[in-house]
């Protein structure tokens, strides 16, 4: 055991600056909010840390709104009797027309083409507001009426601030799913036809993160019935190509190197960075009860 | 860059001797660390995310045994032993199996012909790998410069069993390292 001191400077250095890439310049503000209440609350918080960092935001968020009279209100939900569209002269919070405001309307979809009741409306809403949530919005509101959902977002909270984005977030139905590909991979974005053997609502938890290259990850739990599934099919098949996919789409083509026993994976990610956040917030919040289709102009 | 836990210049935390004053001093206290802990923290981990987490439960953890800590003065490295201990259970709680990107499958990294990049790759793959004791040792000693002495207070480890984990981890460090220098057209030494 002679090896304490680096007799090698360039060696040294290079460790040292590796060390150095993984500090971030400075703390969020989020958690240092979080570490100033700690006396208050005297308590520790449950699982799912990003909900509770988001949530404390959002609170917060929700009080300075208030204060300012501005009177957007924090993930509420007003819902119209039947009959009366949310576009339909029932003032809104927020004028559409502010620049910093994006006003985004959603109609329900259902299988026969019927108009979606009261209550599938309601549970599409619950999701589609979970998943604002989850992508750090926590100053928003949603009203709906007939088959539509409008929801008030301040676009400054949306990285990025496009109205064009968050329809994007909101409108996916994400619907998670696995598939085995064998030898064979297809490219990320193609669309996906082996038949998935992990889908529906497998995933309990969804973070981002960042690899030892610095690029982004997205850090995925499963539940009891899909760690099982991940672990059979990935300890039968090393070697082998999985897609991850959403609505069908492939966002991950990775290649099985060792068996997944614990339903817990780290997925490289190509891209910029906000692809990570965006499909953590799908899959954090679930899939959509029913599809939606955008109809705002 | 330095991330010593203590700061001598700073002004004294007042209060701390009064109940009504708790609250107040453990927060200044507690934000005037932050940004260091987080930073260490991040560094450990290798997640920014995780390492929130992992200062908010340093954090948690802290104020519940704020009474034991009998000098404000202390409060940085008492507070370092609770964090590093936080995220050295959550360093051995990772089996998470990391996945290859196809990308990365199909075409492994070309070693950057200057060499550097490439070593320094290797480096942080290396350091990925390293078990989670060995990383706490590399990273306390070179990113917080903490003597082994430190090193040992603060994981609560021996002295010996420190000098053990550094040593295999800088050795684990090192092979890769040269592995990445001897690979045809690059090499930086």
């Amino acid at each position: 055991m002679t090896d304490l001191h680096l007799d090698d400077a360039a060696f040294e250095q290079h460790l040292r600056a590796v060390l150095a890439e993984l500090a971030p310049d400075g703390a969020p503000g989020s958690l240092r909010s979080v570490v100033a209440a700690v006396p208050r609350r005297g308590v520790r918080q449950g699982p799912g840390r990003g909900r509770s960092l988001l949530a404390v935001i959002g609170l917060a968020a929700a009080v300075v709104v208030a204060v300012a009279g501005i009177g957007l209100l924090t993930g509420q939900r007003l819902v119209l009797p039947p009959g009366v569209s949310s576009t339909g002269g029932v003032p809104t919070a927020v004028p559409s027309s502010s620049p910093e405001t994006a006003s985004l309307t959603f109609r329900v979809l259902t299988p026969d083409g019927s108009m979606a009741t009261k209550d599938q409306v309601i549970a599409v809403d619950d999701v589609m507001s979970a998943r604002l949530r989850a992508y750090g919005i926590g100053n928003f509101s949603s009203s709906s009426g007939d088959d539509r959902i409008t929801f008030e977002v301040l676009l400054e909270q949306a990285d990025p601030p496009s109205a064009a984005a968050l329809r994007d977030l909101l409108g996916a139905t994400g619907a998670f799913s696995i598939s085995l590909l064998g030898t064979d991979p297809v490219d990320v974005g193609a669309h996906v036809t082996a038949p998935p053997f992990v889908k529906g609502d497998a995933v309990t938890d969804a973070r981002t993160g960042t690899d030892q290259t610095g690029g982004p990850t997205l850090e995925l739990t499963f539940g009891a019935p899909a760690s099982a599934a991940v672990a059979e099919a990935t300890r039968a098949h090393v070697g082998e190509f999985l897609a991850i996919a959403l609505d069908g789409v492939a966002v991950a083509v990775p290649i099985i190197n060792a068996e997944i026993p614990d339903g817990r994976v780290s997925i490289s990610l190509a891209g910029d960075d906000t692809g990570p956040a965006r499909l953590a917030a799908i899959l954090q919040s679930g899939p959509l009860p029913l599809p939606v289709e955008a109809v705002t102009p | 860059m330095s991330d010593r836990g203590l700061a001598i210049d700073e002004e004294p935390i007042l209060g701390l001797d009064r109940p009504a004053g708790r609250e107040a001093a453990f927060v200044a206290l507690a934000d005037r660390h932050l940004v260091r802990a987080y930073r260490l923290a991040s560094v450990l981990l290798g997640s920014e995310l995780e390492a929130q987490d992992a200062v908010q439960d340093a954090a948690v953890a802290a104020w519940a045994r704020f009474g034991d800590l009998r000098d404000p003065a202390r409060f940085d490295a008492w507070f370092d032993r609770i964090l590093v201990n936080g995220c050295r259970d959550r360093l051995r709680g990772r089996r998470r199996v990391r996945l290859v990107e196809l990308d990365e499958a199909l075409d492994p990294p070309v070693p950057d012909s200057t060499g550097a990049a490439g070593e320094r790759d290797a480096l942080r793959r290396a350091l990925a790998q390293l078990p989670a004791d060995q990383r706490l040792a590399v990273a306390l000693r070179y990113f917080g410069d903490r003597s082994l002495e430190e090193i040992a207070e603060l994981t609560g480890e021996r002295l010996g069993t420190v000098k053990s984990r550094l040593h295999y981890g800088l050795q684990a460090l090192r092979a890769a390292y040269d592995a990445a220098a001897r690979l045809p057209g690059e090499g930086s030494r």
